[in-house]
């Protein structure tokens, strides 16, 4: 089966592929972008799930090991390329959204 | 006390309004108890309870899995081997699935392994009609000596446009479940483009075969009504998914 490049990563993707650049498991992933967040994001069970198995059917994480009935997993070099990537078109977003607040500025300016 | 109810045909584009149903059968007092692919949902009565369902397509899921939903309040009910069905009873709590374009591909591939199911029982069904085609015209003493090549066509050519059509409707289903945010009553979907069409094409195709075949008149009518006999699974079909 041919693998599916994803064309972007919504939230909870980002952040499983960030929570995986470090060895974990289902739950654990949960609450480690709980914390990364402080809470902002939180993602179900279902979703996470459905991701952990897509990703690795994807090749974008690898399943290290299975410890009590817990499987283990880490991101590829395919994940991390897709993180990156994803980070780059967050950048980008960031820097072409700049010229509203210098927009927002000077009409501020103009109205004093 | 165990009661069955309902008989729900299943479409995973219509979980949605799947789980408001039970929410609403347990707000009368009746819990899910089960509900198996062939559609036939079990419930015992009890007192009215508000029990939150959902109806989750994880592909091979692990205990894990049903532990972590425990651990957030999601209590296992029921599995199959398409879908998964999990309740929570009291305050409203996180759903299970929180992303929108996870939640469309589970249901995207959801729909695709229901329909190969579906496609598959009907190659499965309409297998046997051949052996119709054969056997009936001599239970009705028809007449083969008009007999030409083109009638054999006809088999396999409603074969084939039924095939493609489901093909079809699945991607037309897609769709507009995906449009409407997979709230689409599946009852009124599968009067307007399951059901009818398809069964109108197998009797009329029997119709044409038996006329063309055959002198006798009376004999081709016998076969289109032998033919609507099989239209009687689709009737009761029908009527349960109308249920929605």
């Amino acid at each position: 089966m041919a693998r599916e490049q994803l064309q972007n990563l919504s939230e909870p993707m980002y952040y499983v592929l960030l929570s995986l650049q470090e060895e974990n498991f289902g739950y654990q992933i949960m609450e480690d972008v709980k914390n990364k967040t402080n809470g902002r994001v939180t993602i179900g069970a279902g979703t996470l799930y459905a991701l952990l198995a897509r990703f690795e059917t994807n090749g974008y994480i690898i399943q290290t090991k299975e410890v009590e009935r817990r499987k283990m997993y880490k991101i590829a070099t395919l994940g991390e390329e897709a993180l990156y990537k994803e980070f780059q078109r967050i950048k980008n977003l960031y820097n072409d959204g700049k010229q509203l607040e210098k927009n927002k500025e000077n009409q501020h300016e103009k109205n004093n | 006390m165990k009661k069955t109810i309902d008989t729900i045909s299943y479409l995973p584009c219509a979980y949605k309004k799947i789980t408001k149903l039970f929410e609403k059968k347990a707000s009368e007092g009746y819990v899910l108890k089960s509900w198996d692919i062939k559609g036939d949902v079990q419930y015992y009565s009890t007192s009215p309870r508000n029990i939150q369902y959902c109806v989750d397509f994880i592909e091979n899921y692990s205990a894990e899995y049903i532990e972590t939903c425990a651990f957030y309040g999601w209590e296992f009910v029921y599995s199959n081997s398409e879908f998964m069905i999990f309740s929570h009873e009291g305050t409203k709590i996180q759903p299970l699935q929180n992303d929108e374009e996870t939640e469309n591909y589970m249901i995207r591939r959801g729909l695709l392994k229901n329909m190969k199911k579906r496609i598959s029982k009907q190659i499965m069904f309409y297998a046997i009609l051949p052996l119709v085609y054969v056997f009936a015209p001599y239970g009705l003493r028809m007449d083969f000596a008009t007999q030409s090549f083109f009638p054999e066509l006809i088999i396999p050519v409603t074969f084939l446009c039924v095939v493609s059509y489901y093909c079809m409707l699945w991607l037309l289903l897609n769709r507009m479940q995906r449009q409407s945010n997979f709230n689409i009553n599946t009852g009124i979907l599968s009067k307007k483009f399951i059901l009818l069409p398809a069964d109108l094409i197998f009797a009329g195709g029997f119709l044409i075969d038996t006329l063309l075949t055959s002198s006798n008149v009376v004999g081709s009518i016998l076969g289109f009504a032998l033919i609507t006999l099989f239209i009687f699974p689709f009737v009761y079909l029908y009527k349960s998914v109308s249920n929605f």
